[in-house]
């Protein structure tokens, strides 16, 4: 079982090793870097969102076990994150704010939804679009209103104009709005345009690895290592062992939606926080940080916890 | 299933491809620069790791169809030097010489190549049309390399300079480093791990939507208006010239076993692949010809396969007419 783990999650770690290496002896340059992050974020991952998303079935009920099992966790987690970064690091409260978005927030598309159609499959992924899904609802429209309240000059209102703004142009959101838009109409998508899609589809995983991985090379572990460490064991050992105890025992969901919780809970941290952190000028180096060892640690975290989720419930 | 059907959806989703890389340019998701990034990635990575996989598994044919394979290529480099002189004397633009040989000689064998083979001949039986390829591509790509490097050697080097300097960029080049490779592992017996095949088939998996995907980024830059008329000559030639004479080599040589025969002319019907816009992008050479070719030679091919198909159909018929 714990074999079985292993042989999905290292060629990912594997593949991302390689972009990493190839980046850092210069095989490829920051142009192809550039060429590929645009191929794989703006075309080969939104079309593989849009697939999933007008194919999908929908349950027949809204699945609020499923989402309380993990942010309430998550919820948990950026309150003591934030505690241990105001209380013991000494560190203001905007950084602190920055440091728990870091400690919650994962690459939930471009390496969470590859790893989840890997690990579930196509027909058991939905748990794991529902979760992800809210993921920017929930963890980065509160962290705006908690970081604008230290920034008076600043109105909420345009905070929420500026942020709808920017989703309504996202790739990703326009690729799930129009398939789940496209799933309610009475036709399915021609079989030439979804084996189109497939192909991107299938190039989507190994060209997000590759490219996160090259990129890591630019981010490195850029100081306040205790501090960053902190935030990344919140986010790769605690809040996955307390996804996993709320999935498992407190509200006993199913196998795969407890392997789809703890795909989302052990990725590793996504580029928002550093961006959010660079817009408010505060906590960029643990930003930088965190996502660097994250990368490193998620490997291993999700491989843990998907063999104890297993081991608890074994595979239907 | 329907033969025109089948042809349809295996060419359909290519075009599709092109499409989104066309819409994708002309919406400016992708700028010119990344064009030439995207090929060279698949360059310098992709088609290495498809080399090294595709040669490592690759088995030896029998003598009757090593013949015909050997005569094949043979044919093949002398309508490449035909065309590669024609080219030479007519057009003003001489670099294009080079890829109006390449483009009459090399097919699609992978994207559409591959599917076809597997459901014309059911999986187990398409493994003649895979060491056909293989051998195929190892012969154009080191013959293209070779070419395109000669040509991109500076004028004033001595001769005993320009092997040297030869030497050096074509042992440098990924293509060549793949092929060494997988050529030492086929002759080693030594097979991929699984998870190292694994994560090379990860790589593959790159290899079409970023190719197609340049070029339709680059038909969009460039359109196709240029060499229009070029472009529909060697389309043409790859679709109907090189398939009918490969046929005629096929019955002259004789008694080769029937599975060998079609692969081999299934590989000669294919319109041009890829590869040839990714090589011209990678030496910055009639990049706007090599993607109008491929785009035209595409959109021709539903004719020539259906043909081919029909073909496969009265086999037995056919070759005894000329036995």
């Amino acid at each position: 079982m714990l074999f079985s783990t292993i042989s999905i999650i290292a060629p990912l770690v594997f593949l991302g090793g390689v972009g990493y290496l190839l980046r850092l002896v210069n095989f490829i340059s920051d142009d192809i870097m550039d060429a590929l992050g645009t191929f794989t974020f703006r075309i080969a991952l939104p079309c593989m969102l849009f697939r999933l998303t007008s194919t999908i079935s929908f349950p027949s009920q809204f699945p609020f076990s499923l989402i309380l099992a993990y942010y309430i966790p998550v919820a948990l987690v950026y309150a003591l994150n934030t505690i241990v970064f105001t209380k013991f690091f000494s560190r203001n409260y905007n950084t602190s704010i920055i440091a728990s978005i870091n400690a919650c927030f994962g690459n939930t598309i471009a390496l969470g939804i590859p790893i989840a159609l890997i690990t579930l499959g196509e027909q058991n992924v939905l748990p794991y679009l529902i979760a992800a899904t809210l993921h920017t609802p929930l963890i980065i429209f509160p962290s705006l209103i908690f970081l604008s309240l230290h920034k008076p000059q600043q109105k909420i209102s345009s905070l929420f104009i500026n942020l709808f703004h920017t989703l309504s142009r996202n790739p990703n959101m326009i690729a799930i709005a129009s398939g789940f838009l496209f799933n309610a109409l009475p036709f399915s998508v021609p079989t030439p345009i979804d084996s189109a899609l497939f192909f991107l589809q299938q190039a989507a995983l190994p060209c997000a690895l590759i490219t996160i991985g090259g990129s890591l090379v630019r981010y490195g572990i850029r100081g306040h290592i205790s501090q960053a460490l902190t935030t990344s064991a919140v986010k790769v050992i605690i809040l996955p062992l307390l996804v996993f105890l709320f999935a498992a025992f407190l509200f006993k969901l199913s196998f795969f939606e407890q392997q789809a919780l703890i795909i989302l809970a052990t990725l590793p941290t996504g580029i928002t926080p550093f961006l959010i952190a660079g817009n408010y000028n505060t906590g960029i180096r643990i930003s930088t940080s965190t996502l660097f060892l994250t990368a490193c640690l998620a490997a291993p975290s999700m491989t843990l916890f998907l063999y104890l989720t297993a081991y608890n419930a074994p595979s239907p | 299933m329907n033969t025109s059907l089948f042809i349809f959806q295996t060419l359909a989703p290519l075009l599709v491809l092109v499409s989104i890389g066309f819409g994708a340019h002309k919406s400016r998701i992708i700028q010119n620069s990344h064009v030439a990034a995207l090929t060279r990635f698949t360059n310098d990575v992709c088609v290495p790791v498809i080399f090294i996989r595709l040669l490592s598994r690759a088995t030896a044919p029998d003598t009757s169809t090593l013949t015909l394979i050997s005569v094949y290529n043979i044919t093949i480099l002398i309508i490449f030097a035909l065309s590669f002189f024609l080219a030479r004397s007519f057009l003003q633009n001489k670099n294009i010489a080079t890829f109006v040989g390449f483009g009459t000689i090399f097919s699609n064998t992978f994207l559409l190549g591959v599917p076809l083979a597997i459901t014309i001949f059911g999986e187990q039986l398409a493994i003649p049309y895979l060491v056909i390829i293989s051998i195929d591509i190892l012969v154009v790509f080191s013959l293209i390399l070779i070419l395109l490097e000669i040509q991109n050697l500076p004028q004033k080097l001595s001769l005993p300079k320009k092997i040297i300097t030869l030497s050096q960029k074509i042992i440098k080049n990924p293509i060549i480093i793949g092929i060494l490779i997988g050529s030492a592992l086929n002759l080693s017996s030594t097979s991929l791990h699984p998870f190292v095949d694994s994560i090379a088939l990860s790589i593959q998996h790159m290899n079409t939507p970023l190719a197609t995907i340049a070029l339709g980024a680059c038909l969009s830059q460039l359109g196709i208006r240029t060499h229009i008329l070029l472009s529909l000559a060697v389309a043409l030639a790859k679709v109907i010239l090189v398939p009918a004479l490969t046929l005629v080599l096929i019955i002259l040589v004789g008694n080769v076993p029937a599975l060998w025969a079609q692969s081999l002319l299934l590989m000669a019907s294919l319109p041009v692949g890829i590869s040839v816009f990714v090589f011209a992008s990678r030496y910055d050479t009639a990049q706007n010809f090599a993607a109008s070719t491929i785009f035209i030679s595409t959109l021709l091919s539903p004719f020539s396969l259906a043909i081919l198909l029909s073909l496969f159909e009265h086999w037995d018929l056919f070759i005894s007419f000329f036995s």
